[in-house]
């Protein structure tokens, strides 16, 4: 036994190995995306046997893990709290069907929120699933968590959510490895068609044999570790908290500093919630404050709710993250209510005064050099009157740049201009729609809204932003490569292809950063989509990441420099809208940062006056020289 | 000795290797450390936060949350250090600093000081300011302001962490340029330690 430093999502892998995974699936998404890595460190580390992957989207990953359970193996998925949404088809009915090797699903939420569209609780869709589902507090409970969650998923033949907040699978902690569990499972499926493939008549028999199930599970959570409570006393005591996951540690940290003791319960198991222990647990205070995130889960399941205080009475904030500094405020308040404290000082001397300095927000933005921002430079001057309908991956952030009027889920992009495109066309008119999404997203959810855009006669432009990896969530491979997850080989599933296979009769292939042979196929797509026989026209915008393969930027570097003339009218700053492009106030030029340049030189193109030039003889590539701006 | 540091930068500054490295660097010490980072939309170029709480065996946790550690999240007011890696996410995240505590900034602007004498804060908190990003220029590694500015850090009165064990820790890390870490390290605690360094 070892200690180490790792992160929340390290932990918890390493409790999937100790458990003895045999097949781990995940679509990246923060901030789940890293346990699936991990999980590769020691399946490499420790030469275990196996299979890894990166699944196209959650519904997938789910499914490869749950037909590997239905053969025995132990089985994990990861995923972000909406990627949830995209597996709930496959969840729900999971639920019914069971399992044979133990499932666990790792489903991260991000109270805040943090990089995701929606704060939802996942806790609330395992109740509405009806699968169990374990709320840790810091990464070692998550790692023991983990572990047990098969354990729990095999006892009682169900699938088990573990649900980590961002705080926990973003936390560093060190924890204690142990041993890891040998694998000598066979593969073998037990085929019992009225469970694996069950009609209407044995769904109801599933149904209530679940109903049993979730009965023992309750009946076994009345004594889980995972649930504690501290402090009860013979007397009815004035204030008691419930508390969950990271609301629970930072509660349990201000009572501590606050110096005051009153009973907590701790609920790790929050559905289903053990009725019996939380009934007891209210019936012995007068009053009762839950605290959990995202939302009312362990609440909503109180039989008794007349004294208590939580999400539902307004006691606690309906949105946002519980933050030490929230908490404070909420315990602070019932705690002097109930005598038991003094009213206490503000919570920091200089909140105040940071707040007078009014800093400038510090938004997320597209790195320098990044093809995206050649590209939606690009749609803006082709499409100065378009609708763009954008898509969630690091070119959500063309919004900077005013090349991303709408953002809703994966592959939103192409059924959201679908949708305007039907809208305008009822009344004749002809709107230019301009949607856009990455490689990755496509082959997520892309490619279902292309084939209904094409075949319900839909015209609008799409561009599909190849930049060669799942960018955002830390460089993952995609379909279109043949990388696999643990470095091996696969065949690759070309997104060209895929777009003639929806029957698209315009397609181009295109490097954004040159802006030219760009914006011509960009026009011709438009004239596509107003053709007789026009319809849905696809520009693939193909460049890699800056940040994942810099080796055609380093081929070909172009230094720039900005010429005297330059008058400072913000053109550039704006619509090109790089972070290497500065304004010196002194001198009301723009000058290149030379700490965060790339030298992609794209910006000659972002100054329409001429004034960002290439710095003569600056290249050692005489090629580039000759490269017309 | 007991410690909450927050370190505040811009993501790209190596926010999320100071933690790391404080974060071993505790644990090889036989402490328990708890802390929580920024991951995912803000590391483009946004604010970037770690949280590290580092607590020595000598004062465990009261007994019902032993087991699990310290909660995440640093709450604001109680942090011993700051530790900002640019001028602008410092004074963002100052609410965090307690009264009495110590915040290091790497800034290039000798104002920087005179701006926080003039703020009234000077009476209430230490502030030690370097301009780490001129030592990494001179070192020929811009990249390693981060380590340069822990260095710094590592010579304040009641840092939790000795010079000695962050430099065994820089040795321990696997990365490949261990050396001119450990370089940057020494020039930071040169400039931590030495009267005549121009650190402001």
């Amino acid at each position: 036994m070892t200690q180490a430093v790792v992160l929340g999502n390290e932990a918890i892998a390493r409790g999937l190995i100790e458990a003895g995974v045999q097949v781990m699936t995940a679509y990246p998404g923060t901030p789940s995306s890293e346990i699936l890595p991990a999980v590769l460190t020691w399946k490499r580390r420790l030469q275990l046997n196996i299979h890894v992957e990166w699944s196209v989207n959650e519904k997938v990953a789910l499914e490869v893990a749950l037909g590997a359970s239905w053969a025995g193996k132990r089985a994990a998925v990861a995923m972000k709290q909406v990627g949830l949404n995209v597996a709930s088809d496959a969840l729900l009915s999971a639920a019914y069907t069971g399992i044979v090797g133990g499932l666990v699903l790792i489903v991260c939420d991000d109270p805040g929120p943090h990089s995701s569209q929606t704060e939802q609780d996942t806790r609330l869709f395992a109740l509405f699933a009806k699968v169990p589902v374990l709320d840790p507090a810091t990464p070692r409970e998550a790692k023991a968590m983990a572990h047990a969650a098969f354990t729990l998923s095999e006892q009682f033949r169900v699938p088990v959510i573990l649900r980590p907040t961002v705080r926990v699978s973003h936390a560093r902690q060190n924890v204690t490895l142990a041993d890891v569990a040998a694998r000598a499972r066979p593969a073998h499926f037990k085929k019992e068609p009225a469970r694996w493939a069950a009609t209407p008549r044995h769904r109801l028999l599933l149904h209530e044999e679940l109903n049993r199930k979730l009965e023992t599970v309750e009946a076994a959570f009345e004594s889980s570790p995972f649930n504690r409570q501290s402090e009860l006393t013979a007397r009815r005591s004035p204030l008691g908290v419930i508390a969950c996951g990271v609301p629970y540690a930072s509660a349990r940290e201000l009572l501590d500093e606050f110096g005051v003791t009153i009973p907590v319960l701790k609920i790790g198991t929050v559905y289903p919630l053990p009725r019996k222990l939380a009934s007891d647990f209210v019936a012995r205070c007068e009053t009762v404050l839950v605290l959990e995130e995202p939302d009312a889960a362990v609440e909503l399941q109180l039989p008794d709710r007349r004294n208590v205080h939580g999400r539902l009475d307004g006691t606690v904030p309906n949105a946002g993250e519980l933050t030490p500094e929230v908490l404070h405020a909420i315990l602070a308040r019932l705690l002097t209510k109930a005598a038991l404290l003094a009213p206490a000082a503000p919570a920091s001397p200089w909140a105040d005064f940071a707040k007078s300095l009014a800093l400038p927000a510090r938004p997320p933005r597209l790195c320098p050099g990044c093809s995206h921002r050649s590209a939606f430079y690009a749609l803006r001057r082709i499409f100065p009157s378009a609708l763009y309908a954008g898509d969630i991956g690091c070119y959500t952030l063309g919004t900077n740049l005013r090349a991303v009027d709408t953002c809703l889920d994966m592959g939103a992009s192409i059924t959201i201009a679908t949708g305007l495109y039907q809208a305008y066309r009822l009344n004749d008119e002809q709107q230019p729609i301009v949607a856009s999404i990455g490689d990755s997203t496509f082959l997520h959810s892309g490619v279902t809204g292309l084939a209904n855009a094409v075949h319900t006669g839909a015209r609008f432009v799409l561009v599909i932003l190849d930049n060669g990896t799942t960018a955002m969530t830390g460089f993952q491979p995609t379909a279109d490569d043949t990388r696999l997850a643990d470095g091996s080989r696969g065949p690759r599933v070309a997104i060209p292809k895929l777009v003639r296979a929806c029957g698209v009769r315009y397609l181009r292939e295109s490097d954004p950063y040159d802006q030219g042979e760009f914006r011509a196929a960009l026009e011709e797509a438009a004239a596509f989509t107003r053709d007789d026989d026009g319809g849905v026209a696809v520009v693939i915008a193909r460049r890699p990441c800056v940040l994942y393969d810099r080796s055609p930027l380093d081929a070909q570097p172009i230094a720039v420099e900005v010429t005297d003339e330059c008058d400072g009218c913000k053109y550039c700053l704006v619509a090109f809208e790089c972070p290497s492009l500065l304004l010196n106030p002194a001198t009301d030029k723009v000058e290149i940062d030379r700490a965060t340049c790339v030298d992609c030189g794209q910006c000659i193109d972002g100054c329409y006056k001429g004034f960002i030039i290439e710095k003569e003889f600056a290249s050692p590539v005489p090629g580039s020289l000759f490269r017309t701006p | 000795m007991n410690g909450k540091l927050l370190l505040a930068g811009i993501g790209g500054q190596g926010v999320l290797f100071a933690h790391q490295l404080l974060a071993r660097c505790a644990a090889e010490q036989g402490y328990d450390v708890t802390g929580a980072e920024t991951h995912g939309m803000s590391q483009r170029g946004g604010a970037v936060v770690s949280h590290v709480k580092i607590r020595s065996p000598s004062s465990p946790q009261p007994a019902p949350s032993g087991q699990l550690g310290d909660a995440p999240l640093i709450r604001q007011g109680t942090a011993d250090f700051l530790i900002a890696f640019a001028e602008t996410e410092a004074l963002r995240a100052l609410p965090f600093l307690r009264r009495g505590g110590t915040l290091v900034v790497n800034t290039a602007s000798p104002r920087f000081l005179d701006d926080m004498t003039r703020a009234g804060l000077d009476e209430h908190v230490t502030v030690r300011a370097l301009d780490a990003m001129a030592i990494a220029e001179r070192l020929g590694r811009r990249s390693v302001a981060n380590v340069v500015l822990l260095g710094f850090a590592s010579t304040c009165r009641a840092f939790p962490l000795t010079g000695d064990a962050l430099r065994a820790a820089l040795q321990g890390h696997g990365s490949k340029s261990w050396q001119s870490n450990l370089q940057a390290f020494d020039e930071g605690v040169r400039a931590g330690s030495d009267p005549h360094e121009p650190s402001h």
